[in-house]
């Protein structure tokens, strides 16, 4: 009997790796930095500062790039629970840079020149946003309105999506551009022709919402959680629930499938506070096995796969900014 | 100009026959009638709204710690007229700004009844760590009008150090100082609680 209980202590340490992240740079900052996003190239990440700025770095230098200064607007209050780094995102191949503000101004700048390439306004603080893989299209949600696509080439609006009532709290584009899914507040996964706007399916069975939602790499499955503190699969082309995921501790901030598409990493805030320290963990997606996780000493502010298949994860301190590679 | 001089000035410069015996008055006061109240101001949903809380009026067990709390109020439409049988769902943190995620602690359905009033028993909730103000969450639905999602706040809140009207923007997420409500101190030093009425009004799809 204790030979048995040894055998599966070993057996369950082995299969969950509490990894220990490898600091990859540390930039100086002039003010906290609250939010990171980076680009999947890894040439390049993008920082909120708690001085209204915003930054881009160079990867792997550190340098600054630029910075920008968002005409007296704040981030949106969304930041705690929203799937993007307080309304922060750069295009995979980093050239656009998404900020949506306080006051629902969408802006998308060119992140070499600092160019403006898009403004809009929307009626209430932005929640989230999303780039199709080919930087061309923006899904951009307020506040309590399901989110609106943009042509970014046009620099028309093209459609909103639907929903039931609280709009919607991520969106993601499919790696082939041909569907969008939305997280919504009325705790619905709805997926969408991205083409015409029109609703393909929609998956009910939750009861608590979900705040972040993506594609897996080959476009077959949905991987949405939330709320619930754990994961679900759902088929891109049914909707109907493949797999949930074993619950955690947390509550599921964002996840991002890693560019091979064989795992996901899912990054968690704490119910009780967003400054409060809560884990990234790296979830293998065909069994749902964590591949490894990792919780640093002060709260994640981004996290994101870069092109090498490594796993960037950032946190801040008041003076500097620490990216971490997780294995 | 408001509604009653564009209305005065269409009569005195003839845009506007009037083809009754009521008198102008009358007739503008009849139709300023029908959009007597204002739609119930938006506040965003979440996060952690659930669905399926359980048909109850009493949010409080026995026994929980914290000030009790009654809340009640009525539903209107923008005419003024009641809604019956509006289904009203409220979810809250505990005294402590613990939303309960697991289970249904601290939510509800309720629905109005033939006078359009409703009432439920709570306490009053503590301040969530990522949000200012303390709150109870609102999303109200009837058919042939358009959901409600909102929230309430009360005036006794400490951030607002007394003067809502001054402060009530120290939470950004609250927008409208409508939405800060009176709190009455009712019953006897034992059985002591709060008070709050809280009228919605929803507009017609």
């Amino acid at each position: 009997m204790r030979l048995v209980s040894a055998f599966l202590f070993i057996v369950a340490v082995a299969s969950t790796c509490l990894a220990q992240a490898h600091n990859e740079m540390r930039i100086a900052t002039p003010a906290r930095v609250s939010a990171v996003a980076v680009a999947r190239s890894g040439k390049i990440a993008a920082g909120l500062g708690t001085d209204g700025r915003i930054w881009i770095w160079n990867l792997p230098s550190g340098q600054v790039v630029r910075s920008l200064q968002p005409s007296g607007l704040g981030a949106s209050q969304a930041c705690a629970v929203s799937n993007l780094p307080c309304g922060l995102l750069l295009s995979q191949d980093g050239r656009s840079l998404f900020f949506g503000d306080a006051q629902g101004g969408v802006h998308v700048w060119d992140s070499s020149t600092g160019e403006a390439r898009f403004e809009t306004a929307l009626h209430h603080y932005v929640i989230t946003g999303a780039f199709s893989r080919d930087g061309n299209l923006l899904a951009a949600s307020a506040a309590g309105e399901p989110a609106q696509i943009f042509d970014l080439r046009s620099k028309q609006r093209l459609f909103q999506l639907t929903s039931d009532f609280g709009g919607a709290t991520a969106v993601a584009f499919s790696p082939d551009g041909s569907l969008i899914a939305s997280a919504d507040s009325d705790t619905a996964i709805r997926v969408f022709d991205a083409h015409s706007g029109k609703l393909k399916w929609r998956f009910d069975d939750l009861t608590l919402e979900s705040f972040t939602v993506d594609f897996t790499a080959d476009d077959k499955f949905v991987i949405a959680g939330g709320a619930s503190k754990s994961l679900i699969l759902l088929d891109a082309i049914s909707g109907k629930e493949l797999r949930s995921f074993p619950k955690q501790k947390d509550v599921v901030r964002y996840v991002e499938v890693s560019p091979d598409g064989s795992v996901v990493a899912v990054e968690y805030f704490d119910e009780n506070g967003a400054n409060i320290p809560a884990p990234v963990m790296v979830l293998d997606i065909s069994s749902g096995n964590v591949r490894s996780q990792w919780t640093p000493d002060v709260p994640i502010v981004g996290t994101g796969w870069i092109g090498n298949g490594h796993l960037l994860v950032a946190t801040a301190t008041l003076e500097a900014l620490h990216i971490w590679s997780l294995p | 100009m408001n509604r009653r001089d564009i209305l005065q000035k269409c009569v005195a410069l003839g845009s506007l026959t009037i083809l009754s015996s009521s008198s102008v008055g009358a007739l503008i006061a009849a139709w300023e009638e029908k959009l007597v109240r204002k739609p119930t101001p938006w506040n965003e949903l979440g996060p952690f709204y659930k669905k399926r809380a359980p048909q109850t009026t009493s949010l409080r067990a026995p026994g929980d710690p914290g000030m009790p709390l009654s809340v009640s109020g009525q539903i209107f439409d923008v005419r003024g007229e009641i809604v019956p049988a509006a289904k009203i769902e409220v979810w809250q943190t505990d005294h402590l700004g613990h939303y309960d995620l697991d289970g249904y602690r601290y939510r509800a359905t309720l629905l109005s009844d033939p006078s359009g009033k409703y009432s439920f028993d709570s306490v009053i909730p503590g301040h969530y760590p990522d949000r200012v103000c303390q709150h109870i969450h609102y999303l109200v639905s009837a058919p042939g009008h358009k959901p409600i999602t909102t929230q309430l706040y009360f005036s006794t809140d400490p951030v607002f150090e007394g003067d809502p009207d001054r402060n009530y923007n120290r939470d950004p997420v609250l927008l409208s100082r409508e939405l800060v409500r009176p709190v009455l101190l009712r019953g006897d030093p034992k059985t002591v609680f709060a008070d709050v009425k809280f009228e919605l009004v929803m507009e017609r799809l």
